[in-house]
Order: C-alpha cells, then sequence, then structure tokens
C-alpha cells in the first residue's frame, strides 16, 4: 500500500505531469505529421529522456505513445492520408465523413473513442500484469526460452508477407545481440577490436537508424515519388458538425468491442495496432446494423478502429511487465528506455521497483485524460499543422536523430552505427524483411540467450529433459502449430482482412 | 501454381525467382562465411568454462542458412509470379544517407552547428528543393537549435 501511494506521490509531482503534458504535445504533432511515425518519433524521444527521473521519463514517453495514436486519425479524416499506419483504417470512414462536410464530429468521435480505449486498456494492464508476473516467476528458463520462441515465430508470421524473411529477420536481431561482452566469461565476441562494442551494439542507435532514419529515407523517396506523379492532398472544408448524445450512444457499443479486439491486439504477441485496428473494423463491419453505411462516412467505423488502436499500447505492456516480452515494436523501444534508466522490464520489477510501476500506472491515466484535454483543445490546430510538408520534416528530423543518438552516448561511434544500422534496415524493409521482428528479436536477443544458456545447463545438456516441463511443451507445440498454419497460408495482405 | 496448359501445350508457369535465388545466395554466404570464419576468429573460447560463446550466433547463423534455404525452395516449388521490383528508384536514398554522412563529417571536422546546417542544406537538396529562402531559413534554424543545445548542454 505504502508503494502504491508512494507511486502516486511521484506521479503527481510537477515534473512528471509536465512530462506527461510535453509528451501528449509532441505525440498529438507526430500523430498528425504523415512523415513521422509513432516508433520513430519514440526511438528519437528517448535519448531526450537521458537526464529526467525515470518515472518522468517513461511518462514523457507514454505520452508521445499514447498520443500518436490518437493523433493519427487527424490526418486520415481531414487529408485522407494517416499519420499513423495503424489509423490507416480510420481512412475508410473518416475521410468520407469530412468530405460530408462532417470533420468535426469524425475528429471528436476519433478523439474520445481513443480516449476510451486507451482508459479502458490502461485498466486492464493493472489488473493483469501483476497476477501474470507471479505465475511467470514461477517458470524456468526451459519455459522462458518456450515462450519467447513462440512469440518471435508469432510477430515473424504476422509483421511481413512471408514467414520465414521475418524468422530470419528476428533471429538476425538476436545475433547481433550476441555482439558484446559473453554474458558467461565475459570475452569479447565479434567485436572486431572495437572497444565500443563491448556493450554491444547500442540499443538506443539501432532503434533510431533502424526506425527513424530508415523512415526518413523512404519518405523521402516517396515525397519525390509522389511530386513526380503530381499527388497533392488538400484538407476539406468543414461545415462545423458536432458529436449529439445519439451519436454517442449509437458509437458506446462499438467503441466496448473494439476496445476489446484491441486490447486482445495488444496481448498477443506481434498484432499490434495496425492489425488491432483493422481486425476491429473487420468485427463492427460483420456486426454491423441495418442502416449502418460503412464506408461511406459511418460514424461507427471511426469509433471502432480508434478505440481499438488506442487500447493496443496498454495492452502491449501486459507482457513486457509480466514475462520481460515486448509484444510490440513501440514496447520494445520502451524496453531500452527502462534500461536506459538502470530498470530491466520483466516480472521481478514488481518486486525491485514497485513504487516505479504504480508511479506508471498512475501517469498512463493522468496521459490519458491530459490526451482528452489537449485533443479537445487542439483539434483544429491539429488538423491544421497536418499539412506540413515532408520535406520540411525529414532533414529536421535526420538531425534530430544525429544528435538524439550523440547525446545519449556523447560518441560518434553511436551516430555511425545509428547510420549503418538505418542502411541495413533500408536494405531490409525494400527486401521485404520486417525490420519490427528484427528489433524485437534484438532487445530481447540477451533474455533469448541468458535463457538458453540456462536451460542447456540445468538440463545438464540432455534435450529430452523438456518432457518434464508441460508449459515449455505446450509453447512449443503452439509454436510448431503456428509455423505450420502460417507456412502454409502465407499472410493475406491487411486488406484482405476486411473482407 | 498449377501448370496451365495452353493450345500449344507449352508451360505457363512463371520463371524461375531469380531474385529470390540470388537472395538465398548471399544470405546462404553470409550464414557460411559467420559460422566458419568471423565466428572462429572473433570468439575466444571461455577456457571450458560453461558453454562456447560462439553457442548462440553459430545457431543464428546456421537457422538464418537453414530458413533463406526453406524460403527459396519454397518460392521454387511454389512459382508464385514474380513480384515487380515495387518503389521508387533508391537514388534518392543513397542521397540522403550520403548528406547524411557529409553533414557527421562536417560536424566532427568544424563543429556542430556548420555541420548541422549543411547536413539539413545537403538533404534539402536531396529532396529537390531549389528555393534559396526555405534552405537558408533551414540551416538557420538547425544551426540556432543545435547552438542552445550546445551551449545550454543540453
Amino acid at each position: 500500500m505504502e508503494d502504491i501511494l508512494l507511486g502516486f506521490t511521484d506521479a503527481f509531482t510537477p515534473t512528471a505531469i509536465f512530462a506527461v503534458f510535453c509528451g501528449i504535445l509532441l505525440g498529438y504533432i507526430v500523430g498528425v505529421l504523415p512523415g513521422l511515425s509513432r516508433p520513430a518519433a519514440l526511438a528519437i524521444a528517448v535519448p531526450i529522456t537521458y537526464s529526467l527521473s525515470p518515472i518522468s521519463a517513461i511518462a514523457f514517453l507514454i505520452g508521445v505513445t499514447k498520443a500518436s495514436a490518437a493523433g493519427g486519425a487527424t490526418g486520415a479524416i481531414m487529408l485522407n492520408t494517416p499519420g499513423e499506419p495503424s489509423s490507416a483504417a480510420t481512412c475508410f470512414d473518416g475521410y468520407p465523413m469530412a468530405q460530408a462536410g462532417q470533420a468535426t464530429k469524425a475528429l471528436k468521435t476519433a478523439l474520445y473513442s481513443s480516449v476510451f480505449g486507451d482508459i479502458i486498456s490502461t485498466l486492464v494492464l493493472i489488473a493483469l500484469a501483476k497476477p501474470l508476473a507471479t505465475f511467470a516467476l514461477k517458470m524456468g528458463p526451459l519455459e522462458m526460452t518456450s515462450v519467447m520462441i513462440f512469440a518471435l515465430t508469432f510477430i515473424a508470421a504476422l509483421s511481413g508477407k512471408s514467414m520465414a524473411k521475418g524468422l530470419i529477420a528476428g533471429i538476425f536481431g538476436i545475433f547481433l545481440a550476441t555482439v558484446g561482452l559473453d554474458p558467461e566469461s565475459a570475452t569479447p565476441r565479434m567485436t572486431f577490436g572495437l572497444i565500443e562494442l563491448f556493450d554491444g551494439v547500442p540499443l538506443i542507435a539501432s532503434t533510431v537508424g533502424m526506425l527513424a532514419f530508415t523512415e526518413m529515407l523512404v519518405q523521402g523517396e516517396q515525397y519525390l515519388s509522389d511530386k513526380k506523379a503530381g499527388i497533392m492532398n488538400t484538407p476539406l472544408e468543414d461545415k462545423k458538425s458536432d458529436l449529439t448524445w445519439s451519436d454517442i450512444k449509437r458509437i458506446t457499443p462499438t467503441a466496448i468491442r473494439s476496445t476489446f479486439v484491441g486490447i486482445a491486439a495488444g496481448i498477443i504477441p506481434g498484432l499490434g495496432p495496425t492489425i488491432g485496428a483493422f481486425l476491429a473494423y473487420a468485427v463492427a463491419k460483420k456486426t454491423a446494423k441495418p442502416g449502418d453505411k460503412y464506408g461511406e462516412g459511418e460514424i461507427k467505423g471511426v469509433a471502432a478502429t480508434e478505440s481499438a488502436d488506442n487500447a493496443v499500447l496498454p495492452a502491449s505492456l501486459i507482457p513486457l511487465f509480466a514475462i520481460g516480452l515486448p509484444g510490440s515494436v513501440s514496447a520494445a523501444i520502451l524496453v531500452s528506455a527502462f534500461m536506459m534508466h538502470g530498470v530491466i522490464p520483466g516480472p521481478l520489477i514488481f518486486d525491485q521497483y514497485p513504487r516505479l510501476i504504480y508511479g506508471i500506472y498512475v501517469s498512463m491515466i493522468i496521459a490519458s485524460l491530459c490526451m482528452l484535454v489537449v485533443g479537445r483543445f487542439g483539434l483544429h490546430f491539429f488538423a491544421k499543422i497536418g499539412s506540413i510538408p515532408v520535406i520540411l520534416i525529414v532533414p529536421n528530423v535526420i538531425v534530430l536523430c544525429v544528435v538524439g543518438v550523440y547525446l545519449e552516448s556523447h560518441s560518434l561511434f553511436s551516430v555511425y552505427a545509428m547510420i549503418g544500422l538505418g542502411v541495413l534496415g533500408y536494405i531490409m524493409q525494400r527486401f521485404g524483411y520486417s525490420v519490427v521482428t528484427f528489433l524485437i528479436g534484438f532487445v530481447v536477443g540477451p533474455l533469448f540467450e541468458l535463457s538458453l544458456r540456462q536451460s542447456i545447463i540445468v538440463s545438464n545438456r540432455h534435450l529430452d529433459e523438456v518432457i518434464d516441463h508441460p508449459i515449455a511443451i505446450v509453447f512449443l507445440m503452439l509454436s510448431l502449430g503456428a509455423a505450420y498454419v502460417f507456412m502454409r497460408r502465407e499472410r493475406a495482405p491487411l486488406e484482405d482482412v476486411m473482407k | 501454381m498449377n501448370t496451365v496448359p495452353e493450345s500449344g501445350g507449352r508451360d505457363q508457369r512463371p520463371p524461375f525467382p531469380l531474385r529470390d535465388g540470388i537472395e538465398f545466395v548471399i544470405l546462404a554466404a553470409l550464414s557460411l562465411i559467420t559460422i566458419f570464419v568471423i565466428i572462429p576468429a572473433e570468439t575466444t573460447s571461455g577456457d571450458e568454462l560453461g558453454l562456447s560463446p560462439g553457442l548462440v550466433p553459430t545457431v543464428c547463423a546456421a537457422a538464418i542458412g537453414i530458413l533463406a534455404c526453406a524460403h527459396f525452395l519454397q518460392k521454387l516449388i511454389k512459382r508464385t509470379p514474380v513480384e515487380q521490383s515495387s518503389g521508387p528508384s533508391p537514388l534518392t536514398a543513397i542521397c540522403l544517407i550520403g548528406s547524411t554522412i557529409i553533414g557527421i563529417l562536417m560536424i566532427r571536422y568544424i563543429n556542430w552547428e556548420v555541420g548541422g546546417a549543411i547536413l539539413v542544406i545537403l538533404v534539402s537538396l536531396s529532396l529537390h528543393e531549389r528555393r534559396l529562402l526555405r534552405l537558408a531559413g533551414g540551416a538557420a534554424f538547425v544551426a540556432l537549435f543545435l547552438y542552445i543545445v550546445n551551449h545550454l548542454g543540453i
């Protein structure tokens, strides 16, 4: 109880509240700007939090993540250009609403649905994470290894068109995580004589390079390609339509249903916000009532996608806090933020840093409420900044990437590593290898290696020992089953989910 | 994909997946080089204490090679239609990478403010920005930002 109260106190300090506010503001801007995605912004924001206290740092980053999910809808509604991939499904009904002069109504629906999904999901996180962590503490290294194999298989299968390529990316992430000192003998491993690599490939440089820098390369290409093709997006005129009580009554059941779809998408590793939002839209469409006009400006469509999108992040923290496994790329970046402040996410976090965890919970609720206030008052302002051209964003974000990585390590080596990994990320994207799976593999790599080594030592190098571990068998069987199913039916594109 | 017989009995199967074949060759070669050259040269034995430091990297490299082979075989058997290389030319990306590297070198050899300004100008030029006012404004903004960061010690 004392820890809970202390956590409350920490979260209500002016610095922590200011950090949340700044995070929300930045997140909204990031969400609205089409050229900058949530993981990229989060990756750039992590080094900025270096000098903050852990609670303020995490609160700031949670603010960025939550608000960028909500802000992504603005571009989707006003310009038919989602600020985030996860808001792409919002275009289906949001843009037709804006075309019909109902932009304000659509924006308010998106905002309220986002806040609703976010708060419910945060409450589910608070209710589930600790009991699951208590259960996870009873699991041995063999079980942990099998859980990670299962999660990586699932993530690999869902993150790209080819499962084999997804697995290659994930395993390559684990491989790169082995660079540095060996965890048992502390002898250098694949460091090529570079002292800078003794601590491993820098995590912040990897996330910034692979996500933000790579994305700027892709955005730059896309910008020139669109310019050549003469593609221009112009905002639509708004007739100042407003959300009525009857509208709220209509969308509430859809928002509740979609929130739980989003929560499920957050808990299951690999699904993430984009699939969560599309699935929620598909479910809403399947359960449509006579008179609902999905795809033609149906308000329920906007509520479905946005509540699911925002429900994903808090839910994706459940496996992170319970077993130390990031289920999404945003959660993987948050791991790097935790580690930068000396905290290793996992089941022990509740025993080692209870005050921090409760502080984070309270900050998450504050962030949701702050999102409502900032989103409501900045509704029309954010709609305007969505039209900032990519040509202004790309150069400044590249500078931020360089500065951010340098600030974290005060070494140009990290900046070179960021460029190198950015190029690698670009090549991987171009050839269909998932950068997301790579990063999750890279983040869980050390934990995976540790669990695998412990499993081999505990079992005395006899693999048949696994028979005595039913939980491990279940997860290994599930991994094989998932691999079989996904290999047989390579994942359909997201648009096919809608059918 | 099934073979569809035409009137002339010609095989309508899509051609050999060349791109996948090249990808497989590259990945397999990298995997073998890693296993037989890089890992032995770059890992030191832990004096028989515990497991070999090269264990996990070797397993990963081998798994990547095997998966690359499996993927290629799958493509070869299925013979799915060859996907056209989508997306714009990589020339823009190369220019952006080059601009960033030049900017970082300027940061290293001159200072943050000048290097940052050059970086922004080069990146903007790579994106076909030719308006002088925009270029100068962007460079001045970044130089000022970096000056503040540097001198306030953020």
